[in-house]
C-alpha cells in the first residue's frame, strides 16, 4: 500500500471526519506496506488521540484502541480480571517487537477469523465504542463491521469473570492460529466465542450446568472452513477438544 | 515531510516521502545494521527501539517517529558488546544477518529483565527467526553471559 | 604455542573471525555496500501464467517513462541456452534456458527486464509494459509429467552436454536413468518380508535471509565486476559468460559477507539480470530481490516422491533396496540429475554390511512451477526419509528394537560401498555413532510409548544418515598461503563462506600447519581474480577438499621459506627443523622466525614467499550420523512438540567443535521444519500459496525443544587432520526420526511432509 499524505489528528472528531472521506486509510498500531498493492490519498494515524490507556472506570475497564498488545498483556487490572488468560492469548502473537506496536483497536477492527485478542475480549463480553455509531455488542460489530467509523475504545463489564480459559491452535509457535477460543464463565453463565479462521469468530452462551453437552453442541453448531492451514473437520473437532479442556479447566478452579 | 526526530542520540532532520517505513529510512541514513529480512512483520531482523520500545521497522511509517527518539545497534555498540562476545564463543552468530535484530531485542530483555530464565528468553526472542539456525548457540551465549555476571557480582 | 588449542588451531573452538563485525552489524553484506555512482535499480516483470507465450509485447510507454534506462525483453537477449547450476563444466544440467524468453514455464518466469534512476521509476515501468500472453496447459502435478502431451521444453535448441543423464524434453524428462547391482527381484522374492511404499517430500524454501542479490559495474579496464551473494564466484563467472556469449576474461565476480545460503545460492538466481543491463548500458546496476521473489522464482528442494521397497528377513537382516525416485525439477533443470542421484547414493549405502542387491532408477521430470536447485541434504535427505521411515517400519513388523536392527545392518569402516559407486568406507564410526546417541539420549528409557497424565503421549523416534565430502573425483579446492611481513599469512580460498565458518576453520588449519597463532592468519574469500580455483561451496566440500588445499599449500610453502632460513642461517636446508613458526638449525643454537624471514624475503630474494595449491579427491568420504528424538503428541489437537534432539555426528575430526555444533544444530532446527510446518501449495493456476513468510512458517526457538549434539570421530586418512563433512548430513534425520516418534505415539506412518497437526488428529496417516 502507497499513501501520499499522512495525518496524525489531536482529537476523535477530526479523525472521525478523515475516516469518512473517500482515499483514507486508517492505520492501526502497523501497515504492511508489501501486503496490498494500491495507492490511497492519505493515511491516518490515531497516535495522538490519547487511546493509549487502560483505565478502571464504574462501568468496567475501558481499553483505548491505541493500546498495544504488548501494553494489554502485561496490565496489571487486564491480567487480574482476566485470572491471566490475556497474557496467554497474546504472548504467541509473533514476537514482543510486533506487540509492541500492533494495537487492539488495530486487531479488533480488521474482525479476523484469526484473532485472538477480538475472540478473547468477545467472550469475557466487551463492547466496542466506536465514534459515530457509538456503544455496541463486541458480537454485532464482528459481524457487521463499521466501515469508515473510528473505534476509539473497548469495553469490558464491570463483573469480574470467575473463571477465564483460552485455547489456540498453531501449527508453529507464532503461526497464524487454525483456530482460537475463549472461554469465559461468570456464575451459572459461561460464553464461549470460536474464531475458526477463515470463518469469522461465534459466540454462544451456555449454563454451565449443561456442561457436558457444550464440546459437542459447539462443534456441531458452528460454522467451519478449510483453508491452507487447516480443514473444516479439523476446527470442529478442535472446537469440542478445546471446549473439554476450557470446561475441564473451570471445574478444577470453580 | 520533513520530520524531526532523534536517532541514536542525535537530532535529525530529513525529508521523507508519508509511506516510507522506517526501515527504508534508517538504512538510507547509513544505519545498515537494520536488516529487511521477510518485509512484513515476521522476522524480527528490523527490530530497533522507538521510544526505548523494540518495534519492528518495516512496518513503522517514518512519519510517525517525528518527535521521538529511535535507536539502533549503531547507537548501542557498548551495550551490546557487554555479552555478544559470548555468543560468538558459541559460534552462533553463523551468517550475521539476523544478529543486529536478536542482539538489540536482548538489550531490551536485559533492560527490563537483568535475570530472565531460559524461558524467558526464549519467548522474548521468539519473534526473531535465524535461519542457520544458531538458537540453541544464542541461548547459551546469553545464559554464560548471566553465569559471568553473578560470578563476577560474587 | 605448540598447543593446537592454545594457538586456536585443530579441536579449538575459537570464535569465527567474522563474529564481532557481524554481531555489531557491521555494513558487510551486499545491500549495505556503497553503490557505485549511477547504480540503476534493476527490476523483473513475472509471468503470471504457469506456462505461456508472448504473443505481443510493448514497452513503449515504459521505456519514455522518466528515470527509465532501459527496458528488455526475449527480442534483446543472446539466444544461446544455458543453466543456472553452479556446477563444473560441463554441468549435468541441461542448457535449457535464456535470460529472457518468449515461452514462460512458470508463476515468476521473467517476462522483461526494467533497469531504472531508482525504485520508484522501476516500479512505474514494470507497470506501464503492455503483455499479451497466450496461456498454454500447465503441468502442475509431476506424477502426470512424464509423456503428458503439454511439453514444458518443446524447443528444439534444449541440449545437455551430459547425455548420460538421460534427459528427453519430448517426455519432460530432465533426466532419467537405472542402475543396481545384484538381481534385486529375485532377493526380493526370498525375502521374509517387504516394506513397499511411497514418501513424499515437497519443494521446501531454504529462506537465507538474505535474499538474492547481485550489484554489477564496468571496472577501470572495461571488465563486468560482479558482485554477488553466492556460494560459487567461479560457477557464477561462466554462467554470466555463457548467458550473455562474452568471454571469461571479461568478467570477475566476487562475494561480500553472505546472509545465509544452504544451497540456494549454489544456483545463479539473481546474477545473470544486472550482469546483463550493465554490459548493454555500460551503467552500474543493482538487483535486489524481494522476499516474495525468492519464494516463487528462487532454487527450493526437489519435490519427490521415493517408492521405497525392502527386503529382509524375520531375524531383521536387510538384504535388497529397490528404490524409484520422482523428482520435480520445476521448469528448468537446475540439479535436477545430481540431486536424485543421492536418493539412493547417500540412503542405500548404509546398510553395506548386509544388502545383497540394489537397485536404483530415477526420473527427473519438467513441470510449470520454478525450478528446484540445491539444498543443503541435495536429495539425501528425501532419499533417507524414505529409506530410514521402511527400516523404522520393518523394525516396529518384526517386533525388533530399531537400535539392534541398525546395529546389525549398518555400514562399518572398510567395507566396500556397491551402491556408492563402490567406494570404500574408510572412516566410519556409525557403530558408534549409533550406541553413544543411544545412550547420551536414554533410547531404552524414552523409546517405549508413555501416555502422561494430561493425555499427551510422549514416544521417540531414530534414524542415521550420510552424507558425501564434496563430490568425487571432481571437486577442486585450491589455497594460496602468503607469507605476510610480521610472520603472520594470508590465506587466499575460493571457498565461499556463508555463515558456516569456513574462513575460520580453514585458517585453523592454517596456524597448525605454520604452529602460528591463529591471529596471525588473514583469510580472503571468493574473488575470481584473487582467489585461486575453487569449485564453490557446495556438496559439503570446502573442509574436506579445500582443508586438503590449505595443508598442502602450506607444506609447499615451507619449503620455499626453508630456502630462505637456510640461507639465512648458513646451514644445509635438509636439516632445519621447523617449531612454532621458526626455523631452527639441527642444533636449535641458531634460528630465524617466520617474520625475520618475511623481512629478509624482501631483501634480495628470488624465492617466491607464497605457494598454491590444488586438491581433489578420487572419493568422497562420508560423515555419518544417528539422531533420536522425543516427541509429545496431543492426540486432541494432533500437536507433536519436540522434547528433545540427540544428535551424534561422525564428521572425522572436529575441527571448531563449537561450529561444528551449531552447523548440526542448525541442520536439525531445518529438518524439524520441513518435517512438521513448512508446507507447499501450488494452487490451480500455477501460484504458490506460500509466497510470504506469514505463510511459509520457518521453526522459531520456540518449535524446537532442546537439542544436544555430540561427536564420534573417525578418521578419514584424506582429509585435513583427519577431517570429513559436517554442512549438509545434518537435516536428514529429523522427517525419518520425528515420523517414526509420531508413528509410535498414533500408531500411524506419516509418509508426506509435513506432519501438520491436522493430518495427525484427524488420523490421515497409514495405518500399518
Amino acid at each position: 500500500m502507497n499513501f501520499k499524505n499522512y495525518v496524525q489528528p489531536e482529537t476523535v472528531s477530526e479523525a472521525l471526519s478523515l475516516a469518512k472521506q473517500s482515499g483514507t486509510v486508517i492505520l492501526g498500531g502497523m501497515m504492511w506496506l508489501n501486503l496490498q498493492k494500491r495507492t490511497v490519498e492519505t493515511a491516518v494515524d490515531l497516535s495522538r488521540l490519547g487511546l493509549d490507556r487502560i483505565e478502571s472506570t464504574p462501568d468496567g475497564i475501558r481499553i483505548g484502541a491505541y493500546v498495544t498488545l504488548r501494553q494489554a498483556e502485561t496490565d496489571p487490572t487486564l491480567v487480574d480480571y482476566t485470572r491471566g488468560a490475556v497474557g496467554k492469548a497474546l504472548a504467541p502473537i509473533v514476537g514482543v517487537q510486533f506487540r509492541n506496536t500492533a494495537t487492539v483497536g488495530g486487531s479488533v477492527f480488521g474482525r479476523f477469523g484469526f484473532s485472538d485478542p477480538t475472540t478473547l475480549f468477545t467472550a469475557l463480553g466487551a463492547s466496542v465504542v466506536l465514534a459515530e455509531r457509538g456503544v455496541i455488542p463486541m458480537e454485532t460489530f464482528i459481524r457487521e463491521g463499521a466501515p469508515r467509523d473510528l473505534l476509539t475504545h473497548i469495553l469490558l463489564p464491570k463483573e469480574k469473570p470467575d473463571a477465564v480459559s483460552v485455547f489456540a491452535q498453531r501449527n508453529s509457535a507464532t503461526d497464524f492460529p487454525a483456530l482460537t477460543s475463549a472461554f469465559c464463565l461468570r456464575g451459572e453463565n459461561l460464553r464461549v466465542t470460536v474464531s475458526p479462521a477463515p470463518v469469522r469468530g461465534e459466540t454462544r452462551e451456555f449454563p454451565f450446568s449443561d456442561a457436558e453437552k457444550i464440546p459437542e453442541a459447539l462443534a456441531n453448531g458452528l460454522k467451519f472452513d478449510s483453508n491452507r492451514l487447516a480443514s473444516a473437520a479439523y476446527r470442529a473437532r478442535l472446537t469440542g477438544v478445546f471446549a473439554s479442556r476450557a470446561l475441564e479447566e473451570m471445574k478444577k478452579g470453580v | 515531510m520533513e520530520i524531526t526526530f532523534t536517532l541514536n542520540g542525535k537530532p535529525v532532520s530529513v525529508s521523507v516521502s508519508p509511506d516510507t517505513p522506517l526501515l527504508d529510512l534508517l538504512r538510507s541514513l547509513g544505519m545498515k545494521s537494520v536488516k529487511c529480512g521477510c518485509e512484513n512483520t515476521v522476522c524480527g531482523l528490523c527490530t530497533v527501539f522507538l521510544d526505548e520500545k523494540p518495534v519492528l521497522s518495516c512496518s513503522v511509517p517514518a512519519a510517525r517517529v517525528s518527535g521521538k527518539s529511535v535507536t539502533t545497534l549503531e547507537g548501542l555498540t557498548e551495550e551490546a558488546e557487554a555479552f555478544i562476545g559470548f555468543i560468538a564463543d558459541q559460534g552462533a552468530d553463523q551468517c550475521g544477518f539476523c544478529n543486529p535484530g536478536y542482539v538489540m531485542n536482548t538489550i531490551a530483555l536485559l533492560r527490563e529483565n537483568p535475570d530472565p530464565t531460559d524461558d524467558e528468553i526464549r519467548a522474548c526472542l521468539a519473534g526473531n527467526l535465524c535461519r542457520c539456525s544458531g538458537y540453541e548457540g544464542q541461548l547459551r551465549g546469553i545464559r554464560a553471559f548471566l553465569d559471568a555476571k553473578k560470578e563476577g557480582k560474587r | 604455542m605448540k598447543n593446537p588449542i592454545e594457538r586456536g588451531g585443530v579441536g579449538a573452538s575459537v570464535r569465527k573471525k567474522d563474529s564481532m563485525q557481524l554481531l555489531t552489524g557491521k555494513p558487510v553484506y551486499l545491500d549495505d555496500l556503497p553503490e557505485p555512482a549511477g547504480c540503476l535499480t534493476v527490476k523483473l516483470l513475472r509471468s503470471p501464467h504457469a506456462n505461456a507465450l508472448i504473443r505481443e509485447i510493448d514497452v513503449t510507454a515504459a521505456i519514455s517513462l522518466p528515470g527509465v534506462a532501459a527496458v528488455y525483453t526475449y527480442l534483446d537477449v543472446p539466444s544461446e541456452r544455458y543453466t543456472e547450476a553452479g556446477q563444473t563444466y560441463p554441468e549435468t544440467s541441461p542448457h535449457d534456458r535464456l535470460i529472457l524468453d518468449r515461452h514462460l514455464r512458470h508463476v515468476g518466469d521473467p517476462v522483461a527486464i526494467v533497469a531504472a534512476e531508482n525504485e520508484e521509476a522501476a516500479e512505474k515501468a514494470l507497470a506501464a509494459i503492455r503483455v499479451t500472453y497466450d496461456p498454454l496447459p500447465a503441468v502442475l502435478d509431476f506424477r502426470t509429467a512424464k509423456d503428458n502431451p503439454a511439453l514444458v521444453h518443446p524447443e528444439e535448441d534444449w541440449h545437455s552436454l551430459c547425455p548420460f543423464t538421460g534427459g528427453d524434453p519430448k517426455r519432460n524428462l530432465c533426466a532419467s536413468g537405472e542402475e543396481g547391482e545384484g538381481d534385486v527381484d529375485a532377493v526380493l522374492a526370498s525375502c521374509d518380508l517387504v516394506i513397499e511404499h511411497p514418501y513424499h517430500v515437497k519443494a521446501v524454501n531454504q529462506v537465507p535471509f538474505e535474499t538474492f542479490r547481485t550489484m554489477t559495474e564496468l571496472d577501470a579496464y572495461g571488465r563486468l565486476r560482479v558482485v554477488s551473494s553466492t556460494q560459487i564466484v567461479f560457477h557464477v563467472r561462466r554462467i554470466i559468460a555463457h548467458a550473455l556469449g562474452i568471454p571469461k576474461s571479461a568478467v570477475r565476480v566476487e562475494k561480500p559477507r553472505i546472509g545465509g545460503g544452504f544451497g540456494a545460492k549454489q544456483t545463479a538466481v539473481s546474477e545473470v539480470y544486472p550482469a546483463f543491463v550493465t554490459w548493454k548500458t555500460g551503467r552500474p546496476a543493482k538487483l535486489v530481490y524481494t522476499r516474495k521473489e525468492s519464494l516463487e522464482a528462487g532454487s527450493p528442494r526437489h519435490e519427490m516422491e521415493i517408492t521405497v521397497c525392502l527386503g529382509a528377513m524375520n531375524d531383521g537382516t536387510i538384504r535388497a533396496i529397490d528404490l524409484y525416485s520422482l523428482s520435480n525439477t520445476g521448469a528448468y533443470g537446475e540439479h535436477g540429475w545430481a540431486t536424485v542421484g543421492l536418493t539412493a547414493h547417500k540412503s542405500i549405502p548404509l546398510y553395506t554390511s548386509s544388502v545383497e542387491a540394489f537397485r536404483f532408477t530415477y526420473d527427473v521430470v519438467y513441470t510449470n512451477v520454478q525450478s528446484s536447485g540445491a539444498y543443503r541434504g541435495f536429495g539425501a535427505t528425501q532419499g533417507i526419509f524414505a529409506v530410514e521411515s521402511a527400516v523404522n517400519e520393518l523394525a516396529s513388523r518384526l517386533g525388533m528394537d530399531p537400535l539392534e536392527i541398525r546395529l546389525k545392518n549398518c555400514v562399518k569402516e572398510g567395507q566396500t560401498m556397491p551402491a556408492y559407486y563402490n567406494e570404500p568406507a574408510s572412516s566410519c564410526n556409525l557403530t558408534g555413532c549409533l550406541t553413544e546417541c543411544a545412550e547420551k539420549f536414554g533410547w531404552k528409557e524414552k523409546y517405549p510409548v508413555r501416555v502422561m497424565p494430561d493425555g499427551k503421549i510422549r514416544s521417540a523416534g531414530m534414524a542415521m544418515a550420510m552424507q558425501g565430502s564434496g563430490i568425487s573425483g571432481i571437486d577442486v579446492g585450491s589455497a594460496t598461503v602468503k607469507l605476510e611481513d610480521d610472520g603472520g599469512y594470508t590465506l587466499l580460498i575460493g571457498a565461499a563462506d556463508m555463515g558456516t565458518g569456513c574462513d575460520t576453520i580453514l585458517a585453523q588449519m592454517l596456524a597448525d600447519a605454520m604452529e602460528c597463532p591463529l591471529e596471525k592468519i588473514a583469510v580472503r574469500g571468493a574473488d575470481t581474480d584473487l582467489s585461486p580455483y575453487d569449485s564453490g561451496s557446495y556438496a559439503s566440500s570446502t573442509t574436506f577438499v579445500t582443508g586438503k588445499a590449505v595443508v598442502l599449500a602450506a607444506d609447499e610453502l615451507k619449503g620455499k621459506m626453508r630456502k630462505i632460513a637456510a640461507k639465512l642461517l648458513k646451514a644445509d636446508e635438509e636439516t632445519l627443523l621447523f617449531e612454532d613458526n621458526t626455523f631452527f638449525t639441527a642444533d636449535r643454537t641458531a634460528s630465524v622466525t617466520a617474520a625475520a624471514l618475511a623481512n629478509a624475503s624482501m631483501d634480495g630474494n628470488d624465492v617466491p614467499v607464497e605457494a598454491t595449491a590444488t586438491n581433489s579427491h578420487p572419493f568422497s568420504p562420508p560423515p555419518f550420523m544417528v539422531g533420536m528424538v522425543e516427541t509429545e503428541t496431543d492426540p486432541g489437537t494432533g500437536s507433536v512438540k519436540i522434547l528433545d534432539y540427540q544428535a551424534v555426528v561422525d564428521c572425522g575430526t572436529v575441527i571448531n567443535p563449537a561450529l561444528a555444533r551449531v552447523q548440526a544444530e542448525g541442520g536439525i532446527v531445518q529438518g524439524i521444519g520441513m518435517t512438521l510446518f513448512e508446507d507447499i501449495h501450488y494452487g490451480k493456476d500455477g501460484k504458490l500459496a506460500e509466497n510470504s513468510l506469514m505463510q511459509y512458517k520457518i521453526p522459531t526457538r520456540l518449535d524446537i525443544g532442546r537439542l544436544h549434539v555430540d561427536f564420534a570421530p573417525s578418521y578419514e586418512e584424506a582429509g585435513p587432520y583427519g577431517a570429513k563433512s559436517i554442512g549438509e548430513i545434518v537435516i536428514n534425520t529429523p522427517a525419518p526420526a520425528i515420523a517414526h516418534a509420531v508413528y509410535r505415539a498414533t500408531g500411524q506412518w506419516f509418509r508426506t511432509l509435513p506432519i501438520t497437526p491436522d493430518k495427525v488428529a484427524l488420523g490421515m496417516g497409514e495405518d500399518e
